[in-house]
């Protein structure tokens, strides 16, 4: 399972495919304060990321993935991301 | 392959085959302008149609040749043997291209190298100045919302990047590699997902991605998850081919506009120089300055670790300044506003400012919004109208932003941290006149500057008047400046012509309109078959007229039968021969291939050849002609490498140094005779019997019997080369034996004459169609056979006392010549027939002379539809076919050689 929804956090593990930005979009928005651990997320399909970007929850832990770093730019509201 | 595909292919094969033959011709008898108009057209509708496809590196070398070509026909490059040569590549090139296009094997990535060198190269030739790919242009694609420009960002271009982020354009430089960068805007459907896309995913695979910006709506807690909102604006460093064949699968989504990285540098230089004068760091202004490469990274980099940059608002445009200057490889460029026009650098200013005056342009509603059409001008200083400010002129006004612009640089200068120094002194001793010092209301500032482009760029035909007024505002310009109105005034000269040659283009093409129909020819085939079929129930009706007679017993019926017959003769013949007709094509068709390859293979093997056609007119069969191809660039090579002597040589033998090889077609009745001729060394009949004495071709017997003729018809044998030596264009010992088998599967016959010294010539005999034969029947055993007609001689009668007896052989004598007789009963395996008075004895020729055939009755003769044997009968060498007769039986067609050496 890429995304292990635990009590205040959903991790979530490796590539997530689309199917599974529809249990995160209910996950996150049945509560406010629940947050997510990107740590190990390597990548997702853009139905994912658009929970993630339009949602904006309280992320615990940012991704160690370098191509991830967009993300993390994107989450902390930066509007264009330059790739280095 | 696409039908569309196809047609392009074939129709571009024509056009550079007529344009390579034109060039040819130039190389030979000079250049004329007509043949340079008439490669350039062909070219022109090659570049045209391949737009067509997703081929842009092929489209970009036809565009390269085309832009070659048009500098000769307007004699700006006058016309050389270099050109020809290069063309000559670029037309090689393309149609190798045509050859992986037509077996799908194209590979695009390995065009593309291949096209900007030649690309290069041709236009080298143009303009040798720009050979830094600034002359590179790329075409409009149906996605990509705003044409390049060579040399500056167009205001759309600088627009969008602005909108991308502030200071984008130098972000992007700093980052810049390739010739092209690409600003996609990317807005996928709603429903995309469903079609299994992935948009962002996409995005991040973009080549060269350099920066992008996600913009996505805020999601209600009940939005559907699954449609696609978000939307994706990209900007990078990859060509316009790489992008679209990345979002192949995402036509209709997304946009594409690609500009040149020299355009984009170019439409910086203000705005680095304006960031360097607010930075006012000494050191960097002075390396700039001595443009001191070194010291200007070393400053920069220092500056922006130090992070000592000025006000909070200008902070991100004079990070990306430094960022850009600490990292530039060279800095020529930022001298290039020097000798620009004023109204380049009017542009420049007006995007580095632009920029944060947005508000300005957007909110001014007095603006009366009239965009001039010529937005890809050299300078595209749109001017909008105010019609209060000026009556004069309402339409040619400064628009509300350009005027912001100027105020704003007109603050600029006057501002307290301006330091003139910092500027190149020309740019600020311009800009300073311009703003400063000549105009000091708004009023005057924008009539001076309007009339100054008026006269340069706009209006040509404005009165005289103005123009002198206009003069003597740019006259406090003109003096501190270069060449800036010429220059203008060249530019728009030059876009004229341009213009004028692009509109006179589609005029050309229409008049070069098709009047030939092309047709497929397995249509043509088809129709030829229908053809045969009814030529083949035609036949019936005779038979049919005598069943009347004899079983019906009507006369009358019989004679309406046959006189319908003869109507329905005519017709069927004539439709046959007009479906030949259309099967006819002249020679020349195979021909003109051939001047090409002569030049080639002389060239290579330093030999200097000159190739004479005649008779290019002869029509021929395209079944034939396209079977012929081949043997006789054969022949052709044969005379080249082995015929014609080196130049050497053939100066010591007294000959012109220049070889001559005559290709000659000839109609004779229904055939062709094409002749293949050259005044080489020609070939030595005892050197030839020799080698196939060596080689086991021929015993020692026939080596003493073989006369000459015989001997030189040697090299036909099977296993034979006389070449010495091996070289890579023939003499393989494949090649006669080769050519003489395609030549007869053809129906034809070859035949060879040389004279040592003088020359070779090889003779070939060819039937002009090979679909409709004639033959006569006759019978034996109570069975019909045919012959075919040509072979015929005569057909006589002769009582059995006529024929003699020599050794073992059945000879007769007709007039005085000696005919040796085969009976056909036992030749096809019939029973002996009963001893008869008479024979019936048909003559027919055959290679090694005439021969008579004993058969028991002669029928009459009759066109058939000759098809080959198939199946268990194609083993039987006998029979070179069968037909079917009108009444439904089958005639089998003997081949008469096959049945003579059975027989004899």
């Amino acid at each position: 399972m890429p995304i292990a929804f635990k009590k205040k956090v959903a991790v979530m593990t490796g590539h997530c495919e689309i199917e599974e930005a529809e249990s995160l979009f209910t996950w996150l928005n049945e509560e406010a304060s629940r947050q997510v651990n990107l740590k190990v997320l390597t990548s997702a399909h853009t139905a994912v990321y658009q929970v993630l970007l339009a949602n904006k929850p309280k992320v615990s832990v940012w991704p160690e993935s370098e191509r991830l770093f967009w993300l993390t730019k994107m989450m902390n509201n930066q509007s264009n991301v330059w790739c280095e | 392959m696409s039908e569309l595909l196809d047609v392009f292919i074939g129709e571009s094969r024509e056009n550079l085959e007529s344009a390579s033959q034109e060039l040819l011709e130039i190389q030979s008898s000079g250049s004329s302008s007509e043949r340079v108009d008439k490669i350039f057209r062909d070219l022109h509708t090659i570049k045209g149609s391949s737009d067509l496809f997703d081929i842009k590196p092929l489209t970009r070398l036809a565009h390269a040749a085309e832009d070659l070509l048009d500098s000769v026909r307007a004699n700006e490059v006058a016309f050389s043997d270099d050109i020809g040569e290069l063309l000559l590549e670029a037309l090689d090139q393309i149609s190798i291209w045509f050859d992986e296009l037509e077996v799908g094997s194209q590979d695009l990535e390995q065009w593309q190298p291949i096209s900007t060198n030649l690309g290069a190269k041709l236009r080298y030739f143009i303009d040798p100045d720009a050979s830094d790919g600034a002359g590179i242009k790329n075409e409009a694609s149906p996605t990509s919302t705003v044409s390049l420009d060579d040399k500056f960002l167009t205001d759309e271009q600088i627009d969008l990047l602005a909108s991308f982020s502030e200071n984008a354009d130098i972000k992007l430089l700093c980052q810049v590699e390739g010739p092209y960068c690409y600003l996609v805007r990317y807005t996928p459907d709603e429903g995309c997902f469903f079609r299994g896309e992935d948009p962002i995913n996409v995005l991040l695979a973009l080549p060269g991605l350099k920066a992008f910006n996600i913009d996505m709506p805020e999601l209600n807690h009940d939005a559907d998850i699954y449609n696609c909102v978000t939307s994706i604006e990209a900007l990078g460093c990859a060509d316009e081919d790489a992008i679209k064949q990345h979002m192949a699968y995402y036509e209709g989504q997304y946009t594409v506009t690609v500009f040149s990285s020299q355009a984009l540098r170019a439409s910086c230089v203000s705005k680095i120089i304006d960031n360097v004068a607010q930075i006012a760091d000494q050191t960097l202004s002075d390396a700039l300055a001595d443009n001191n490469l070194e010291q200007v990274n070393a400053s920069a980099g220092l500056l922006l670790a130090s992070q000592d940059i000025g006000d909070a608002h200008c902070d991100d445009a004079k990070r990306a300044t430094l960022q850009f200057l600490s990292a530039a490889s060279e800095l020529d460029f930022l001298r290039g506003p020097e000798s620009s026009s004023v109204a380049e650098t009017a542009e420049s200013a007006n995007e580095s400012i632009g920029q944060s005056n947005d508000a300005v342009v957007g909110t001014d509603d007095t603006a009366n919004v009239s965009v001039l059409g010529n937005a890809d001008e050299d300078a595209p200083l749109e001017s909008n109208a105010k019609p209060s400010d000026i009556s004069a002129r309402p339409e040619k006004i400064l628009a509300p932003h350009e005027k912001a612009i100027l105020t704003q640089q007109l603050t600029l200068l006057n501002s307290d941290n301006y330091k003139s120094e910092f500027m190149f002194p020309s740019i600020s001793g311009l800009v300073g006149n311009i703003l400063g010092e000549t105009f000091s209301d708004e009023g005057t500032l924008a009539l001076a500057i309007c009339n100054a482009l008026d006269d340069e760029t706009i209006n040509e035909q404005a009165d005289e008047t103005l123009k002198q007024q206009s003069a003597e505002d740019m006259s406090a310009v003109a003096t501190q400046t270069t060449d800036t109105p010429e220059k203008a005034g060249n530019n728009t000269e030059s876009n004229a012509l341009n213009s004028t040659n692009e509109s006179a283009q589609p005029v050309k093409a229409e008049r070069q309109a098709v009047k030939m129909l092309k047709v497929d020819q397995a249509k043509i085939d088809y129709l030829m078959d229908i053809v045969g079929e009814l030529t083949v129930a035609k036949n019936s009706l005779p038979y049919l007229a005598k069943q009347a007679e004899e079983e019906g017993g009507s006369r009358k019926l019989s004679k309406q039968i046959k006189a319908h017959f003869s109507i329905v003769n005519r017709l069927t013949e004539s439709l046959q021969s007009a479906v030949l007709q259309i099967r006819m094509v002249p020679v020349s068709h195979v021909f003109q291939r051939y001047p090409r390859l002569v030049r080639d293979l002389a060239r290579k093997l330093d030999k200097k050849i000159e190739l004479f056609l005649q008779g290019e007119d002869t029509e021929f069969d395209k079944n034939l002609i396209e079977s012929l191809s081949e043997p006789l660039i054969h022949l052709l090579r044969n005379s080249i490498d082995h015929g014609i002597e080196s130049p050497a040589e053939r100066l010591a033998a007294g000959k012109s140094e220049m070889g001559r090889i005559d290709l000659i077609a000839t109609p004779l009745d229904d055939s062709v005779i094409i002749e293949i001729r050259d005044d080489g060394k020609g070939i030595d009949p005892t050197k030839i019997k020799l080698l196939a004495f060596q080689k086991g071709v021929i015993s020692e017997a026939q080596l003493e019997s073989l006369d000459d003729n015989e001997a030189l018809q040697l090299v036909f044998a099977a296993g034979f080369s006389t070449s010495e030596q091996v070289s890579d264009l023939s003499g393989r010992g494949v090649g006669m034996d080769a050519v003489k088998t395609m030549v007869s599967q053809a129906g034809g016959t070859i035949e060879m004459h040389s004279e040592v010294g003088v020359g070779t010539t090889f003779k070939l005999l060819l039937p002009q169609t090979m679909s409709v034969n004639r033959v006569m029947m006759f019978e034996v055993s109570d069975q019909m056979f045919g012959v075919g007609m040509d072979a015929v001689v005569e057909t006589v009668k002769v009582p059995t006392s006529d024929i003699q007896r020599i050794r073992n052989e059945h000879v007769l004598v007709i007039r005085e010549k000696l005919i040796p007789l085969c009976n056909l009963r036992d030749a096809l395996g019939f029973d002996e027939a009963e001893e008869k008075e008479e024979h019936s004895i048909l003559v027919v020729s055959a290679p090694q002379g005439e021969f008579g055939l004993i058969i028991d009755k002669f029928h009459e003769g009759i066109d058939v539809i000759q098809k080959p044997l198939e199946g268990v009968l194609a083993g039987y060498a006998q029979f070179s076919g069968t037909a079917l007769l009108g009444d439904g039986r089958v005639l089998l067609i003997i081949n008469v050689q096959e049945v003579l050496a059975k027989c004899l």
